[in-house]
């Protein structure tokens, strides 16, 4: 069954096609929904929303654009609305002065699943940030729309979200150069 | 990597490469929340819709009821005597239906005749067969309206309904006649005749009319004829005032629970024990409508206390509470480090193996606004409830051991509504002072802005006083 199909028996609201969509592309967009969450259970939270609001918006889907993007933006905005749904504000952080840090070393010696905790465990504003900009091509301003904060605040939260990413990476090197 | 922008590009590259499977899970929560999405809004709809039927029916109920006391003491009796009336002893004194008698006769002359002696067709007959009938019937009457009555109850009684149905045989028999007996009555002397009679009619209606107005209480009953009657009536006519205004004060303990299984403050605390209190004041200004309905308005203070139980520092790391899990980065709130949970205030440190507390409190301004109706009035009162409340939202924290503040929710909406139904039950212990107790059950429709699975609801208890006056 081509694409056009698929999309054409879920507009109808056919479960077995929905099944097959679901399946085809469950592990990319589980794969954005981790990189935007603090951990796999938030991820599948977000993926299980975004499937329902692509079976249920799929009608407005007009063929212009490709439907991978279209299926990408949807898990991304659910993914933002996770983060403000959050149920409490987050404190204001208190920026410590880091030193200069440099690492040598290439990501390519970690583990996949080891650069993916080290962006899941940033704080969630910065993480967010970071996803967007860094691995998803948002401008600061696109970032700073959807978040509803001023570009300033996006920049500086990206460049806190880096200087953690270079903080753990070292200290994950020193563990290693002591073990 | 010696600067931000490589960083960044080489993250970049890494997750590139990412794909993992979720759980099978997924697909099963996805296919039940499309199934539910069809009923979740029959379900909210329905309630709704609950609430307003029976706020529509309980007016219905009131108007029909009221009107039904008017047309039962008036019953027809066509085309019998007052002889025989009288023979079938029926319960209640019986105002006959006026009938006209009209014979047209058949010759040239173009007249109506009429039979009978009555020049204006009326005739009203009057029977008694139950004297106790006799007495409730007049219960509501005063002494004036009788005196109206007795001078003029043999144009206003019924009158209306009478000459209206008058009309109606006359046009009949007049367009029978035309066809059956080939008679000859011109229209104007039709239309001179029902000119009369729709003068009389209106002259009567109004005079009905004026009297309903003066005295809503009226209901039609028959008529004294002697002294002796008269006395009988005075005695027996004791009018009960029934609608007071009326202020309460009342205590509510209430149970704060929500349809779904879920927590409030965070969806990783659903699985953990709860516990729900909620304490409320009321004072609230009660105003007659009708005979047995009422407006009830105040206001009450609600005080809520959500506490999640056997708390870890595991749960709390899994919510999405403020934590942060790197402890070398001068985070003001709570941290984590290893297992541990501790924060700036010195107060706050939990020990991996211990559980702990989270306590969401609460506070709204209800202000409700609400329908009362008598379903019993004898020594107890029992009243139907219904109505809608606002909740104005004062305050909300949320603690770790009712001790730390941790932050605020910022998912709670500062204005909700909710749609309430319940009994009241009053009982008197002083002239003017009832006690009362009204079990309420209270729904709140957009507590959360968000898409929560908490749909939260009251079930109140509230016990008080009510002064009527």
């Amino acid at each position: 069954m081509s694409l056009e199909d698929l999309i054409y028996h879920c507009k109808n609201k056919n479960r077995v096609a929905q099944s097959q969509l679901y399946q085809i592309y469950k592990d990319d967009l589980f794969g954005i929904c981790l990189k935007y969450c603090r951990n796999t259970a938030d991820a599948e939270d977000v993926l299980q929303d975004s499937f329902i609001t692509i079976f249920t918006k799929i009608n407005t889907y007009k063929s212009n654009g490709s439907f991978e993007g279209w299926m990408k933006k949807i898990t991304i905005n659910k993914a933002i609305d996770k983060y403000h749904s959050k149920k409490v504000k987050l404190l204001p952080l208190i920026e410590q002065i880091t030193p200069q840090i440099t690492i040598e070393d290439n990501l390519n010696t970690y583990s996949l699943d080891a650069i993916l905790l080290l962006v899941q465990q940033l704080p969630d504003k910065y993480r967010i940030v970071f996803s967007l900009y860094e691995l998803d091509d948002y401008t600061h301003k696109e970032i700073a729309n959807l978040l509803n904060i001023s570009i300033g605040t996006s920049k500086s939260n990206l460049h806190r979200a880096k200087k953690i990413l270079k903080r753990k990476l070292l200290d994950i090197k020193s563990l290693k150069n002591h073990g | 990597m010696d600067n931000n922008k490589e960083i960044g590009k080489a993250f970049k590259e890494k997750l590139s490469n990412l794909k993992q499977s979720p759980s099978d899970l997924v697909w099963d929560n996805i296919v039940e929340k499309l199934n539910e999405k069809k009923k979740k809004p029959f379900f909210y709809t329905l309630m709704r819709a609950v609430v307003i039927v029976l706020f529509i029916f309980s007016i219905v109920f009131i108007y029909n009821k009221n009107s039904k006391k008017t047309v039962n003491n008036i019953s027809k009796s066509k085309g019998k005597s007052p002889k025989q009336n009288r023979l079938k002893e029926k319960e209640s004194y019986k105002v006959s239906d006026l009938k006209y008698h009209k014979n047209i006769t058949g010759n040239s002359k173009k007249d109506i005749s009429k039979t009978g002696t009555e020049n204006t067709d009326k005739k009203i007959e009057i029977t008694k067969s139950n004297n106790k009938t006799f007495k409730l019937g007049i219960s509501n009457l005063s002494k004036n309206i009788y005196k109206t009555i007795l001078k003029n109850h043999s144009k206003n009684l019924n009158i209306g309904i009478a000459l209206k149905k008058g009309r109606t045989n006359l046009k009949t028999e007049y367009l029978n006649s035309k066809q059956d007996h080939k008679i000859a009555i011109t229209k104007k002397a039709l239309l001179d005749k029902e000119n009369k009679r729709r003068k009389i009619s209106k002259i009567l209606m109004n005079n009905i009319k004026q009297i309903k107005n003066n005295y809503p209480n009226f209901i039609y009953a028959p008529l004294p004829k002697t002294k002796n009657e008269m006395l009988v009536i005075k005695e027996n006519t004791k009018i009960k005032k029934t609608n007071f205004w009326e202020i309460s004060v009342k205590g509510t303990p209430i149970y704060y629970g929500s349809f779904k299984r879920a927590s409030a403050i965070d969806n990783a605390f659903s699985k953990t024990n709860s516990e729900k209190s909620t304490i409320a004041y009321n004072v609230q200004l009660s105003i007659p409508v009708f005979n047995k309905l009422k407006f009830r308005m105040g206001f009450s203070k609600i005080d809520l206390s959500y506490i999640t139980n056997n708390l870890t520092t595991e749960t709390i790391y899994n919510s999405q509470l403020p934590l942060v899990s790197e402890v070398n980065i001068g985070v003001i709130g709570i941290q984590t480090s290893g297992n541990y949970l501790y924060g700036y205030n010195e107060e706050l440190f939990i020990n991996p193996n211990t559980t702990f507390k989270i306590y969401q409190n609460i506070g709204y301004v209800e202000i409700p606004f609400e329908f009362s109706y008598k379903i019993l009035n004898k020594n107890i009162e029992f009243n139907f409830i219904s109505g809608v409340s606002f909740l104005l939202l004062q305050y909300n924290d949320i603690l770790i051991n009712d001790k730390f503040k941790l932050t605020e929710a910022n998912n709670i909406n500062k204005l909700t509504y909710t749609a309430n139904i319940g009994f009241a039950i009053e009982y008197p212990i002083m002239k003017h002072i009832n006690f009362t107790l009204e079990p309420i059950l209270k729904t709140q429709f957009n507590t959360y802005n968000d898409k929560t699975r908490y749909k939260p609801y009251f079930f109140g208890l509230s016990s008080g006083f009510v002064y009527k006056f």
